[in-house]
């Protein structure tokens, strides 16, 4: 089993959207079929009670824990999934300065430790869509 | 009528009363306050005339004519609410949002729905936002009209200041000011709001010491309000008069202010607790009347004896969404639009 990452940049209107969200469910489904694990990774610069709000939102519209994590830019933290409630890990200095840049491989490899993980980044257009890319369809 | 006199603004930013227009209009004060509040049929040029003088503007600075839209106030409370929106996932989201377009159709109104929400003012004001999103993405612009942050300040009662406080790093550094203020006034105040809007503690304070919820919302200010403060029951330890209850007196003032704008057929109040938010419709049913509206409560479906004595409440189940599509459905067939452009209900 392949255990995907997918690193999308934060927007709240993009991925809040129902429709998008029926067809992404339906996009995943397929993908998972095929022996994928999916979890998501939103980065940007909102504050961490917004992230948080996200987060628990999105998981529940999915209806499934995919998001985990967020990146908070500005703040070099990974603020948690705790329902609403807000938790956060401070990043490295090493992390952090990649981040910066976003080369997210160490930060997420130090997050999901002793897991074999593929980390991929995606643009947010089409984000719904995106993912059949990973079963080439 | 879409005619009205903005009289009310235009006295306000002169500072004038009542009594010192009516004296330099040359009419009584009586007369005044019914062209003031929209109660007149008719106004004489010669008043008109004596009005711009008075108030150096023009007659249609006075008279405004706005069509007044059908709105329709939806108060939901938010805490057990959140979870039941989103419970059944996007497919349930989409269904709540096909009900209120239906009802909307249907009334020929727009729903507006003001959350109210436990939540410390940061994580309602991200509440919201993405509520705000789905809807309007949905098409639903305004259908998530704001939030009213019960707790948006901290609740600072006697041994839970340390632990509420410590909640947002950046009340830390007005910690010793805030327990200074909690000693004395045993009851809440807001950090967020004295950061957003701009205001001092002293302000808060010299609000308590008077008429908190009065002051908060001049705080607050604007009619699409955000959030509002008020004392409610945790205030019951302190000598802060008036001793009211949060979310009632939040959706009173709010209703009054979404009045002044629009023409409201009714008002719904939804909530999943018995006590507290059966409150915010009890305490203001009375009230709403005074105005000419109606309230009607969406309610868990184990009201019990309330329920049977008014036919007012509506109950769905409410364990998930569909309990609230469901009450939903049921007001939309009580209700219907007269020709005229009025109400009425089965």
């Amino acid at each position: 089993m392949n255990k995907y990452i997918l690193m999308f940049e934060y927007n709240s209107k993009e991925f809040m959207d129902i429709n998008k969200i029926i067809i992404f469910k339906q996009n995943l489904e397929r993908v998972e079929k095929k022996d994928n694990e999916i979890n998501m990774v939103f980065y940007g610069e909102a504050p961490n009670e917004e992230f948080a709000t996200f987060m628990s939102y999105f998981n529940n519209l999915i209806q499934k824990e995919i998001c985990k994590a967020a990146i908070s830019i500005k703040k070099n933290e990974f603020i948690l999934e705790n329902g609403i409630n807000n938790k956060s890990i401070k990043l490295s200095a090493k992390n952090a300065k990649e981040i910066k840049n976003k080369q997210f491989d160490n930060a997420i490899k130090e997050f999901y430790k002793n897991q074999e993980v593929i980390i991929k980044v995606f643009p947010t257009k089409n984000w719904e869509s995106i993912i059949l890319d990973l079963i080439g369809e | 009528m879409p005619i009205y006199t903005n009289l009310d603004e235009l006295m306000r930013e002169r500072e004038l009363t009542i009594a010192t227009l009516a004296k330099e209009v040359g009419i009584s004060p009586v007369n005044l306050s019914i062209i003031k509040t929209g109660k007149a049929r008719a106004i004489r040029f010669d008043t008109l005339d004596a009005l711009c003088r008075a108030l150096c503007c023009s007659p249609g600075d006075i008279i405004k004519y706005k069509e007044r839209k059908n709105v329709i106030p939806f108060f939901l409370d938010y805490s057990g609410t959140t979870d039941l929106l989103l419970k059944g996932g996007a497919e349930n989201v989409k269904r709540f949002f096909d009900t209120i377009i239906l009802l909307q159709e249907k009334l020929r109104s727009e729903v507006r729905i003001t959350m109210v929400t436990g939540s410390a003012f940061e994580t309602a004001k991200s509440k919201h936002k993405m509520l705000n999103e789905l809807a309007g993405n949905y098409g639903l612009t305004n259908l998530f009209d704001g939030v009213v942050a019960e707790y948006c300040g901290f609740i600072i009662k006697k041994g839970e200041a340390q632990r509420l406080l410590g909640l947002d790093p950046r009340i830390l550094s007005k910690r010793s000011e805030i327990e200074e203020l909690a000693k004395k006034y045993c009851g809440r105040i807001s950090a967020d709001v004295t950061s957003m809007y701009n205001v001092t503690f002293e302000s808060i304070t010299r609000a308590a010491l008077s008429s908190f919820a009065e002051e908060a919302e001049k705080i607050v200010g604007s009619p699409e309000i955000e959030a509002i403060i008020y004392y409610d029951d945790y205030g019951k330890e302190c000598d802060i008069k008036p001793r009211l209850h949060a979310k009632s007196e939040a959706v009173y003032m709010l209703v009054k202010k979404l009045k002044e704008r629009y023409s409201i057929p009714f008002v719904i109040v939804g909530g999943d607790s018995q006590d507290e938010d059966l409150k915010m419709y009890t305490q203001n049913k009375k009230r709403f009347e005074k105005m000419g509206l109606k309230t009607i409560f969406i309610a868990p479906s184990n009201i019990g004896e309330i329920q049977k004595q008014d036919k007012d409440i509506i109950t769905g189940k409410w364990e998930n969404l569909d309990g609230i599509v469901d009450a939903i459905q049921k007001l939309q067939s009580r209700i219907n639009l007269r020709d005229d452009g009025g109400f009425e209900y089965e």
